[in-house]
């Protein structure tokens, strides 16, 4: 799994790419743990290039939306049928954590 | 006019006599209370009971009826009852004259003599009809209620003719005024007189009067010329609490406290559930009793209790108080249960926490909680263990349409309690929780029988080393971990009690620490960040004891599995949150709501992140085999799933119906699976690589094609056909309505039939044209169905329907269909996937202002 951060209209956008599962969570959380120490409330995830997301990574998206303690937003974009399809499955799509179709659509709403 | 008919039974010598030669009757009341009750023949010293029946004999309203025994040794008859019983109320003897100074009333009433335990229903028939004009001969239980006529009983013999008399009157012949005055009545055995007195004449519906005030306001009189003598019920004592009773409470109180002078409460819960648990300490003069726990609550709830206390005082013994008979009075009922303390005084395991000033008064309390846990651990949950299967979120009611609304409510009173120190997302909270409370799986799982309602002020404990555990209404088969949660959500919240909102920031921090971490390692190993816990005194309080359960608990569930305990503290938790002393709910200030607040957040993101949640959905019909459940992890096909042994399912109507060897059959050959997509609109798929189709999200659990008849795509048209009866104000669903339950109407694509051709069929199918009305498509593609298998699934095109037509509504039908009262019964009994498309027809409805507006609105309110 590769992570590659980046700045736009304010909102941090992290492109995730390969497999976000028990292996690469810990990592991934780290990351997020830092944004948030710097002070990041808006959080853009984008999984355009991301093929699968597990149990252990859900659990990272959550805990990052929970740390964010209601006072910034986590967003999704990009994601593909299959990790739609485990949000639909789990009822967590649009439960703690937004999803939007394109980069631009997430953008325009969480740079507001 | 109302009248008064009292019998007085053996006010004779033999029984009540003040002379030495008299006491060696066995039925004596003694002769110290003989001179009380009855005086001497001077007028200034008379007792209260000649006083009481002379001014009764003086009313015109009322009768006295003088009833003794009387035996004659020369009958046979009478002379095996003496040789019985022992010598009394010989004929002719002083024995049974009537005592000095009732002798000279017995003129003016009516004097009646009788043998043993014998109701002299003659003399008494006649002399009830001489001064009411009841006669009670003709057996009239009607007739006799509504007679304005009241019964008096008193005399000796309280648990034996005085009792069947009272009995006789009240119950076979229907009088609803019957009562004895506990102060004059006597028996030779204590026990058997207060037993008596205290439970079988309530029991009985027979009213036990205990003081002078009671007996005036039964009989309608001025009884002040009583009150000298001091025949008052027990004292209770606090007067603040005495106050607060209603009085059929105080009734019940001083029914099961009536052998004592003197009762002090102590309230030992908080009285909000409506139901009354005191500690009575009792007096008798100037000596103290045994204490008794004392339960007081409506009928239904204390038949539970009883009920609990059979089913544990086995596994307990002493450890369990001992429990009397009900008392009824009004709508209570209330049992006493006497603690043996042998002296000691028992405090609740609540008090002795709030004690908990200095490290070692704090190990001393974990002293008692481990053997508290260990008693419990070892007696009854050991003993009683039985797997069984639960759904965990239905067990603990959080299923319930309801709990949101409770959730919603406190939420909001919680918010209007300042507090800069933690932030929750009320959002969040109720989000997850309508998704996770939504999960109905089954986990396998190990129950006792437990409280199930074990909070600290249920835990008793003396300083003599006796504990006892009371208050066992909700005794059952629970999970184990039940009763550990239940504990662990009272200290943190008794505890918090001690904190303030500036505490909040740490509590959280220790509570993200207690949720996360099974086992809490000991104070000195904890994380830096938790420093605090380790220097103060009042974190400790939380931690020590929190530790120590979920170090018993582990011990005996023998495995880090906690799923159910996270579960039932989420259950616990979001009671507490209702609690809210501000606006008179319960005890809980604003440090204790955000505390348990904080709790539900962080359990809430645990459960919807926990393995339970994130595996595959286990609906399926009664016939399907239980599906093999993995973790949403493995249910992508591209994943490796080496473990996957989920069982084969095609149900035999489908293999019937093959249509290469059926005629008349529908469904694909059991062998040929390469057919072509019937349909464009559903969702893309795969084949795995014996060329079968795969469902396309992913693993189900079940391999073959379970009840549906193609292989890969089952296209269907579900219709949810609804009729607004204006006349009732009632909607109407036509609904298939089989073996299985209810279903809405589903019509099969066959292979290679087209949309337009499946609605024709549809038509045919309901016997009337359903695109003539106004219809709205709900659905249209990949369809999450029950009877989904790994080959086989559902693309799905739904509509709803409007009829106004009554007419449709008596056209002919198939046996299989039929009009249904749609309400929440109905659609709470079907399964998800139909009562979502009958909801979201509803919701149609009421978007498009057709129908019943209300009447809609209440039904997706209980449906939710």
């Amino acid at each position: 799994m590769k992570i590659k951060t980046t700045d736009k209209e304010g909102v941090k956008i992290m492109h995730f790419s390969g497999n976000l599962d028990t292996q690469t969570s810990s990592e991934a959380e780290q990351l997020f743990r830092e944004i948030l120490q710097i002070g990041a409330t808006r959080i853009l995830v984008d999984f355009e290039e991301l093929d699968y997301i597990s149990s252990a990574g859900l659990r990272v998206l959550l805990t990052t939306s929970k740390r964010l303690h209601g006072k910034g937003q986590l967003g999704i974009c990009n994601a593909n049928e299959q990790v739609k399809e485990v949000f639909e499955m789990t009822g967590l799509a649009n439960l703690v954590f937004k999803l939007y179709d394109t980069e631009g659509q997430a953008l325009q709403e969480l740079s507001n | 006019m109302n009248r008064t008919f009292i019998i007085a039974d053996n006010l004779v010598n033999d029984y009540c006599g003040q002379r030495e030669r008299y006491l060696s009757n066995n039925v004596h009341i003694g002769e110290r209370e003989a001179e009380f009750l009855f005086g001497a023949d001077e007028a200034e010293k008379t007792g209260p009971v000649p006083l009481f029946l002379k001014k009764q004999l003086e009313m015109a309203d009322s009768q006295v009826i003088f009833l003794r025994d009387s035996y004659d040794p020369s009958d046979e008859i009478d002379l095996n009852s003496l040789e019985r019983l022992g010598q009394h109320c010989v004929v002719a003897s002083s024995g049974e004259e009537f005592v000095p100074t009732i002798k000279k009333l017995v003129n003016d009433g009516i004097a009646i003599d009788g043998k043993a335990m014998v109701f002299p229903f003659g003399p008494i028939r006649k002399a009830l009809r001489d001064f009411t004009g009841i006669d009670i001969g003709q057996f009239d239980p009607s007739a006799h209620q509504a007679m304005e006529v009241r019964f008096l009983l008193i005399g000796f013999h309280t648990e034996r003719r005085i009792f069947s008399m009272a009995n006789a009157l009240r119950n076979l012949f229907g009088f609803e005024q019957v009562a004895v005055f506990s102060h004059f009545m006597g028996s030779a055995n204590k026990e058997a007189h207060y037993k008596a007195l205290q439970y079988q004449y309530p029991d009985n519906f027979i009213q036990v009067l205990t003081s002078t005030s009671a007996l005036a306001a039964y009989l309608g009189q001025n009884l002040s010329y009583l009150s000298r003598f001091g025949l008052e019920s027990v004292r209770i004592e606090p007067k603040d609490l005495r106050n607060g009773l209603a009085s059929s409470q105080q009734k019940i109180i001083e029914t099961i406290c009536m052998p004592w002078t003197e009762v002090h409460l102590k309230a030992l819960g908080n009285g909000y559930s409506g139901s009354l648990l005191l500690l009575a300490d009792g007096k008798q003069g100037t000596s103290k009793t045994e204490p008794k726990v004392l339960k007081i609550d409506e009928h239904f709830p204390i038949r539970l209790e009883i009920k609990g206390y059979n089913r544990v005082k086995n596994f307990l013994g002493k450890h369990i108080p001992a429990q009397s008979f009900p008392v009824t009075s009004g709508k209570y009922s209330g049992i006493g249960m006497e603690l043996a303390s042998m002296g000691g005084t028992p405090s609740t395991l609540q008090e002795l926490l709030l004690k908990v000033a200095s490290e070692e008064s704090l190990n001393a309390f974990l002293k008692t909680l481990d053997q508290v846990l260990s008693l419990l651990s070892e007696r009854l949950y050991n003993n009683t263990r039985t797997i069984r299967r639960i759904a965990p979120y239905r067990h603990f009611k959080l299923h319930l349409a309801q709990q949101a609304q409770w959730l919603d409510t406190n939420l909001k009173n919680i918010q209007a309690h300042p507090n800069e120190e933690v932030f929750v997302s009320g959002e969040a909270v109720r989000k997850i929780f309508d998704v996770i409370r939504k999960n109905n799986d089954v986990v396998l799982c190990d129950t006792c029988l437990a409280h199930g309602d074990l909070n600290l002020a249920n835990i008793l404990s003396d300083n003599k080393g006796n504990i006892w555990t009371i208050d066992w209404t909700y005794t059952r088969l629970h999970p184990i971990a039940t009763d550990f949660a239940k504990l662990e959500n009272d200290f943190k919240f008794v505890v918090t009690g001690e904190l303030c909102v500036n505490d909040l920031a740490k509590l959280q921090l220790l509570e993200e620490y207690l949720l996360n971490t099974p086992l809490p390692v000991p104070v000195y190993e904890l994380p830096d960040h938790l420093d605090f816990v380790r220097e103060n005194l009042q974190f400790k309080k939380i931690y020590l004891p929190v530790r120590e359960l979920r170090m018993a608990y582990f011990q005996l569930q023998g495995e880090e599995d906690w799923l159910i305990y996270k579960i039932a503290l989420l259950r616990f938790s979001l009671h507490t949150l209702s609690f809210d002393q501000s606006l008179d709910q319960g005890e809980c200030g604003p440090a204790q709501l955000w505390y348990a607040l904080v709790s539900v957040e962080i359990l809430l993101f645990l459960l919807v992140g926990d393995d339970f949640h994130l595996k595959i959905r286990s609906e399926r019909p009664v016939d399907y085999p239980t599906r093999f459940r993995i973790p949403i992890d493995q249910a992508n096909w591209k994943v490796d799933c080496k473990d996957y042994q989920p069982p084969y399912y095609t149900a035999a109507e489908v293999l019937e119906n093959d249509r290469l060897l059926n005629p008349k059959g529908e469904a694909d050959p059991e062998d040929q699976w390469n057919f072509e997509v019937p349909v464009t609109w559903g969702r893309e798929f795969v084949r795995g690589t014996d060329s079968k189709p795969l469902n396309p999200s992913g693993r189900t659990g079940i391999e073959g094609r379970g009840s549906l008849w193609l292989w890969g795509s089952n296209p269907m048209l579900f219709l949810c056909p609804i009729f607004y009866n204006k006349e009732t104000g009632t909607l109407e669903c036509l609904m298939n309505i089989n073996e299985s339950g209810a279903a809405i109407i589903s019509v099969h694509f066959r292979r290679g039939e087209s949309f337009q051709e499946a609605i024709i069929r549809s038509e045919e199918k309901i016997n009337f044209q359903w695109t003539a009305f106004y219809h709205q498509q709900m659905h249209e593609g990949y369809f999450y169905d029950h009877r989904q298998t790994d080959h086989a699934w559902v693309d799905a095109k739904a509509y709803s329907v409007f009829i106004t037509d009554e007419s449709i509504l008596r056209r002919e039908q198939s046996a299989d269909f039929k009009w249904r009262p749609v309400n929440h019964q109905l659609i709470n009994g079907l399964h998800s996937n139909y009562a979502n498309l009958l909801r979201n027809s509803l919701k149609e409805l009421h978007a498009d202002g057709l129908f019943a507006d209300q009447h809609i609105l209440n039904i997706l309110e209980k449906t939710a």
